[in-house]
């Protein structure tokens, strides 16, 4: 075995996602051209974003070793907030601010279960999961609730506007998330203890590290992003569904392992989630305009899913024979 | 003809030869010890014998037949058994079930309690092991569990048994027991492969000594023709004109004083004083919770009672970024579960308790990382291909390097280290050792604690013995020899003339 091989797998660690979107691409504009159209590109992009969104702060979750399964609930409960207030006419802005604070708080009680309980993530968002998904079907008294027209013209411009007339607005704050994550993740002492944390505890903990701190930001980090992702899913549909979130939190969990961070902790992909989370959706996108229904879509997810990860689970095998 | 012999054995990983061309062999009752430094090819020549990896070329031969080992299973049936480095137990199985795991007895299709457990019990006795048969694996401490793991592979009554560093996690009275086991398992006509770093074993146990260097053979001696600086000079490849640095400066004031700490169920009524300049010893036998009390000087544990002083005031720590602040620093003893981040580089790994005074406008500056790893890099000779190598592929002696870099960054007044240089090369170790001297020369006061005795005797100016929790000595430098000390640490003696 070759130096070769280990550069191989360096690279396939950075862009094997983004090989794999190319060769999507490739197939279906072999088949119908009209799927790699710019429109249709920008399109799944937009599509990808509310994923998206929620995936970049899933990627920081999973990197320090954790799980954030109340996303899903958390993107229903906001959901509700921004719906049932912008309904009353209140002002969008401070709706959304409230959203994000809301969000944040979430963040707060899984950080605190965690750290003071000392409860796995695994299991405390999952119960937190339930919990924030109660939260939302008691304030909305298990009704979905529709932004009149005339009070949702903010909102609805953060998904259906275009900057500069041609770029959609949510592929611009896809980007910009993104670009953000990767900065803090790159750049800041706090993406360093969240892979040390993930890579390892113990060592974190007697390095000075304060563990229970991060672990509380990462939890706030998910909760904000899921936040987000919530004003882009009311920005889409106008409504405040309860039960919008329940199930969703596999989508973002999804972007992230495509992306190639791998679910042990202390490494992740920032910009790999980013085309997981586009992956996702151009494979939907393009087999919707191909007339394929949403079974084979699914089927078609875990086919690359498993794909992806069997490239990895090679990657492994190599490995250890070397370690 | 040799009983074993392997022949021109050559190994790459990643175009990386681990093994070149190395030819060695061994006979029926013999202890053969393998040594070399870190890296030299020991274990993977090892993991070779043992089925876990396989050479590119070369032969195995045993008994005069060429045998083909491309699995575990393959070196098990071959009569090959080996004690590994890293403990393979299952911590919620018994005793009795890890040791006769691939052999469990079983009859309509439900495992025999009662024979297992006897089994086990009959050979733990013949081990002359104190360990019940029915005790969960967990419930045992290291050094146990690694004479559990001994016992897994004398359980399959293999002929050619390996052993990996066994005493790495031994307290001195278990590694006579090993000894014992190892001459029996000779005067049985069997062959033992010892593999070690300590090289006070090699001479006491070994009949023979093998020395690979760089993955090359260099040479097989009767061990009773070659002395130990022979020995370090060939294993090293160049000469050592002196292992041990010995200290001869004068301790300053005093900088930390310990008063009375108890702590329920660890240890009592300890004080001690620790000055600038000072290199202090701890001595004690395994689970004597001497890792406890500099422990709780460090934030990690919180004493029950008594007094920290910090030039003379009060410190109660209750995490290590608070003990940091204080300038306490700290270097653990077990690298890879609470030392390096493995997944991380050489440069992280370095940087990672400094990120604040690295950054600005809470940016890290890779310009300040790279600046303070060079400068660490030429102080310490540290060797990594680049800053972005990941830690992991270091060899220990450079890991250890790096988490002293990284204390020492930090800033600190009190150094305290675990450990120095458990499992890390002997060219490593002189290089701990001089830094340490030089550490301690410009004023830092240094607290070591170690397992190995010639190593406190012979850097330390003063060295504390503990035994079940309690100071029994407090020993100054002219009366610090192996045996007095030993006999402070077993709790049969005190001396407390160090103290002042």
């Amino acid at each position: 075995m070759g130096i070769n091989v280990k550069k191989f797998w360096h690279i396939w660690d950075k862009i094997g996602v983004l090989f794999i979107l190319v060769v999507v691409a490739i197939v279906f504009g072999i088949i119908d051209s009209r799927i790699i159209e710019v429109p249709q590109l920008l399109d799944a992009i937009s599509r990808a974003s509310i994923t998206g969104v929620a995936a970049a702060g899933m990627t920081f979750a999973i990197c320090a070793g954790g799980f954030d399964l109340s996303v899903g609930s958390i993107l229903s409960l906001i959901a509700c907030i921004l719906a049932m207030n912008m309904a009353e006419g209140m002002n969008p802005w401070l709706v959304m601010f409230i959203g994000i604070v809301v969000g944040c708080i979430c963040g707060i009680i899984n950080g605190l279960i965690i750290t003071k309980l000392k409860i796995q993530t695994f299991v405390a968002t999952l119960a937190t999961q339930m919990a924030f998904a109660g939260v939302a079907l008691v304030y909305t008294k298990a009704v979905a609730k529709n932004i009149p027209l005339k009070y949702g013209a903010t909102i609805r411009y953060l998904y259906s506007g275009k900057l500069l007339g041609i770029i959609p607005m949510p592929a611009v704050i896809l980007v910009v998330i993104f670009a953000i994550s990767y900065w803090v993740y790159k750049q800041t002492p706090f993406g360093v203890k969240v892979r040390a944390i993930g890579s390892n505890e113990t060592a974190a903990r007697a390095t000075g590290i304060k563990v229970d701190r991060i672990t509380i930001l990462v939890f706030i980090v998910t909760g904000v992003t899921a936040a987000l992702s919530a004003i882009l899913q009311v920005a889409k549909l106008s409504v405040g569904d309860p039960n919008v979130g329940t199930g969703w939190e596999i989508n973002p969990i999804t972007a992230v392992i495509l992306g190639g961070t791998p679910l042990s902790g202390g490494k992740g992909n920032i910009w790999g989630t980013l085309i997981g989370a586009i992956l996702v959706e151009f494979v939907k996108m393009g087999l919707n305009i191909l007339g394929v229904g949403e079974a084979g879509q699914k089927l078609a997810i875990a086919i690359v899913l498993i794909f992806a990860l069997t490239i990895s689970g090679i990657k492994l095998i190599t490995q250890r024979e070397a370690s | 003809m040799a009983y074993i012999e392997l022949r021109n054995i050559t190994k790459s990983f990643y175009g990386v030869k681990a093994l070149s061309d190395v030819s060695l062999s061994f006979e029926k009752g013999e202890v053969h010890a393998v040594v070399g430094e870190n890296g030299a090819g020991k274990s993977t020549i090892m993991k070779i014998l043992g089925g876990i990896y396989f050479a590119d070329s070369g032969e195995i031969w045993i008994d005069g037949k060429k045998r083909n080992i491309n699995s575990v299973q393959d070196a098990i049936n071959n009569g090959i058994s080996v004690v590994y480095q890293e403990l393979n137990l299952m911590p919620y199985l018994t005793v009795a079930e890890n040791i006769f795991l691939y052999n469990l007895p079983v009859s309509r299709l439900m495992v025999e309690k009662n024979k297992l457990n006897q089994q086990a019990a009959q050979l733990l006795k013949e081990m002359e092991l104190d360990i019940k048969p029915n005790e969960l694996v967990s419930m045992l401490n290291v050094s146990q569990q690694q004479m559990v793991e001994v016992a897994k592979a004398l359980s399959r009554n293999s002929d050619i048994i390996i052993m990996d560093e066994p005493t790495a996690a031994l307290n001195n009275k278990e590694v006579e027991t090993l000894y014992r086991i190892i001459r029996k398992l000779k005067s049985q006509g069997k062959t033992v492969i010892y593999i070690s770093h300590r090289l006070k074993e090699i001479f006491d146990l070994s009949d023979r000594v093998s020395i690979l260097r760089d993955g090359n053979y260099i040479g097989t001696y009767n061990t009773k023709d070659i002395d130990q600086k022979t020995l370090v000079e060939k294993m090293v490849g160049r000469e050592i004109s002196s292992f041990y640095t010995t200290s001869n400066h004068e301790p300053g004031e005093v900088v930390l004083e310990v008063k009375n700490l108890c702590k329920e169920g660890y240890y009592k009524d300890i004080s001690f004083k620790l000055r600038k300049g000072e290199l202090l010893g701890i001595a004690g036998l395994m689970g004597c919770h001497r890792e406890e009390i500099v422990k709780s000087i460090y934030g990690l544990m919180q004493p029950d009672s008594g007094e920290i002083l910090l030039h003379g005031k009060p410190i109660s720590p209750k995490s290590p970024s608070e003990a940091l602040k204080l300038h306490i620093g700290y270097v653990t003893e077990d690298r890879k579960n609470s030392g390096i981040f493995g997944l991380m580089t050489v440069r992280e790994n370095l940087t990672i308790s400094v990120l604040k005074s690295l950054s600005k406008f809470g940016i890290i500056s890779g310009k300040a990382e790279q600046k303070l790893l060079d400068e660490y890099t030429k102080r310490m000779n540290m060797k990594y291909s680049n800053a972005f190598q990941r830690i992991n592929s270091l060899s220990g002696g450079n890991q250890q390097k790096f988490l002293l870099a990284r204390a020492l960054a930090r800033g600190c007044e009190v150094l305290i280290m675990l450990e120095p240089t458990r499992g890390i090369d002997v060219g490593a170790k002189a290089e701990i050792y001089a830094m340490l001297e030089e550490l301690a020369k410009q004023g830092l006061a240094i607290i070591v604690v170690s397992s190995e005795l010639p190593e406190i005797i012979s850097i330390c100016h003063r060295t504390l013995t503990i035994f079940q929790g309690t100071l029994t000595g407090d020993i100054p430098k002219e009366k610090m020899e192996e045996a007095f000390i030993m006999q402070c640490a077993t709790g049969n003696t005190t001396c407390f003339e160090g103290r002042n």
